[in-house]
């Protein structure tokens, strides 16, 4: 089994907001392994994208990563490095890619720059070394006609070539890890399909470690081995990708699976989970679900389970039901 | 690009015969008889006749705009009624001062503006930002009589440090391109800041924060680029403003630009000359305009793409 690449223990980052304390990510904890893909799920607003940015300390004000949280990275205490130290680490050893493809590239610089750029700073290439490296790059993602795009701008491309762009920029310099916040989410189907290929094909080539957020369990099947479910800043259920889906340990892991579209029979409403998440700044006392839960029972409301270690590897913080 | 020059360009046209068209009717509507003017209160009705006639004056109004058109297209804007010189030379000759003061001015605005802004922008809230911003305020809103008269106080008549008026070198500069480019730089300045802070929240900056460049190359480089766009046109707008807004700086310091010279004109009911500042004033303003247009083209790809 390869080495751990990422490895985050209690990692806590609250929001220090006029209208009090936030607790985006409130003691998570995970790891992913070289070559393999965590995927990481929830509805929107669980504290995905700031697991992600705490990782890359990139979490911007008022927020702040809490003392006693750790992130292990490729052998280096992340939290611990000066910001100097950390610039090295940031698109070169670590990538991370956007949901935004349309709004993630600067408009006034061409996309051979934007690539180049990084390969300038990190790995001390010339001008014309990093452009002959950008054009190679995007060939590898699949950009049709590389020559001609790497002296481009951003608005003449389509979002999935956008996107495009984007993972070749964070492929630039090799990572041991890449962080997919939502990659595809604004593309359409035939599009989000090249762009998982992509990155699957990369990670299977070079034993790259990815974490993938996203909110589309279809693509968690596809793409991931392990899965982490993440509700109200904290994982829920957390296992191998096909144990969690046949049978889902967390009843929010199968409220999410419910609501997956089937593609049997006609297109009905599908059963969503009633309510929504609760606002950080007002979390019920006991399970952070059970509000929501149809399982609940008296002791979900007054005790907040644990994230527990099964005998089976399978992660699960519920009250045994029964 | 060249299609962008070409049009850009071609719209300076319609721009001044619409000024040109402006001036002539302002100047023809305001009372007072210009062969009275200039042959004097003892001519005779004969005398200023025949002159009405020799000027154009009896002819009709469409006739008189097409022959001004005409002739100013040929450089000839008349001649002065005081000096008997024609109005193109004494225009052209104080149109070097009062381009001298503006480009001062803006340059003044520009060196200020800018930084402060993007350091505002930057440690928003801080002390420093809350001073730039009162600065701004008082720049925005100092009458510039008002504020010439108090610099001319300060510096020229109690320190001593520089001549209170006329133009003579470089020290003579200084006070008449800091009155008028106060407000220039107090809009500079909030125009740059509110940029910067709008493409501080861009993805694209997080983007550069993740690629692991030194946060100095994130602002100045990456944002500084995009947040220069609109500022650019401020300042050109500015720019064209300061030359006609000349008048009062050149006034309260005895500046011998073509605002001032306006003004004597107005004062002594010189109207050809009053009229051939005015033409020449708004055809700077519409090249200088023309100017900031294609430099903006230069800077924005997506314009640029747009005409290629
Ligand atoms: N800049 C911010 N200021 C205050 N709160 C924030 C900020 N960014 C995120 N949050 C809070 O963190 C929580 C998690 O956000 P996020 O990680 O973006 O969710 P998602 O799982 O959809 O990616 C949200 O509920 C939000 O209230
Ligand atoms: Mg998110």
């Amino acid at each position: 089994m390869a080495d751990t690449v990422l490895s985050i223990e209690n990692l806590r980052t609250h929001f220090y907001t006029r209208d009090g304390v936030v607790p985006a990510v409130d003691g998570v904890s995970l790891s992913v392994r070289g070559g393999e893909t965590l995927a990481i799920v929830g509805e929107s607003g669980c504290g995905k994208s700031v697991t992600a940015l705490s990782v890359m300390r990139l979490v911007p004000a008022p927020g702040r990563v809490l003392a006693g949280s750790r992130v292990y990275f490729a052998g280096l205490d992340l939290l611990a490095l000066s910001e100097r130290e950390m610039r090295t680490v940031r698109g070169n050893k670590a990538a991370m890619i956007f949901q935004e493809p349309l709004t993630s590239l600067n408009p006034v610089f061409t996309i051979g720059r934007q690539i180049g750029e990084s390969l300038r700073l990190h790995k001390g290439l010339g001008k014309k070394a990093a452009r002959e490296k950008s054009v190679e790059l995007l060939a590898r993602v699949g950009m049709p006609q590389p020559e001609r795009i790497v002296d481009e701008y951003p608005h003449a491309l389509s979002g999935g070539m956008r996107q495009r762009a984007m993972i070749a920029m964070a492929l630039s310099c090799g990572p041991r890890l890449l962080i997919a916040d939502e990659p595809t989410t604004a593309l359409d189907v035939t599009v989000q399909a090249q762009i998982l290929e992509v990155i699957r094909e990369l990670r299977d080539g070079s034993g790259m470690a990815v974490m993938l957020i996203t909110h589309n369990l279809g693509l968690v099947a596809e793409m991931a081995g392990r899965v982490a479910v993440m509700y109200a800043g904290k994982i829920v259920e957390q296992g191998e990708v096909s144990a969690v889906f046949d049978s889902p340990g967390h009843p929010y892991t199968e409220g999410l699976l419910n609501s997956l579209p089937r593609l049997t029979g006609r297109t009905e409403r599908l059963p969503a989970i009633p309510g929504v998440v609760p606002h950080p700044a007002c979390l019920p006392a006991g399970c952070l679900f059970e509000p929501r839960c149809a399982k609940a029972a008296e002791r979900c409301r007054v005790e907040r389970p644990e994230l527990l270690l099964r005998p089976d590897g399978r992660q699960i913080s519920c009250w045994p039901q029964n | 690009m060249r299609r962008y020059v070409v049009r850009r360009v071609l719209l300076v046209i319609p721009v001044m015969l619409g000024v040109s068209l402006i001036v002539f009717l302002l100047m023809h509507f305001t009372p007072g008889d210009p062969a009275l003017l200039m042959l004097g209160e003892r001519a005779t009705e004969e005398q200023l006749q025949l002159l009405r006639q020799e000027m154009g004056l009896l002819e009709p109004l469409p006739v008189q705009y097409a022959r001004f058109l005409g002739a100013a297209l040929q450089g000839d804007l008349g001649r002065s009624y005081r000096s008997g010189r024609p109005v193109m030379t004494e225009v052209l000759s104080r149109l070097p001062a009062t381009a001298e003061l503006a480009v001062a001015a803006v340059v003044i605005a520009v060196l200020i503006g800018v930084p402060v802004g993007v350091l505002s922008a930057v440690k928003q809230y801080s002390l420093l930002d809350n001073a730039g911003m009162l600065l701004a305020l008082l720049g925005a809103s100092l009458p510039s009589f008002w504020l010439g008269l108090m610099l001319m106080l300060l510096f020229a008549v109690n320190l001593g440090w520089l001549p209170p008026s006329g133009r003579d070198g470089l020290s003579s500069l200084v006070l008449p391109a800091l009155t008028l480019g106060a407000g220039a730089a107090a809009l500079i300045t909030r125009m740059t800041r509110s940029s910067m802070l709008e493409v501080i929240n861009q993805d694209y900056v997080r983007t550069a924060r993740a690629k692991g460049l030194p946060e100095k190359t994130v602002i100045y480089s990456h944002a500084f680029r995009n947040a220069l766009l609109p500022v650019v046109t401020v300042i050109g707008l500015q720019f064209g403003a300061l030359l006609g807004g000349a008048v009062i700086t050149e006034t309260v310091f005895a500046w011998p630009g073509a605002g001032r010279l306006a003004v004597e004109a107005i004062r002594a009911k010189d109207y050809p000359v009053v009229q051939g500042a005015v033409l020449m004033l708004a055809f700077a303003f519409a090249i200088v305009n023309l100017l900031v247009d294609l430099l903006y083209a230069f800077l924005n790809p997506r314009i640029r793409a747009r005409y290629k």
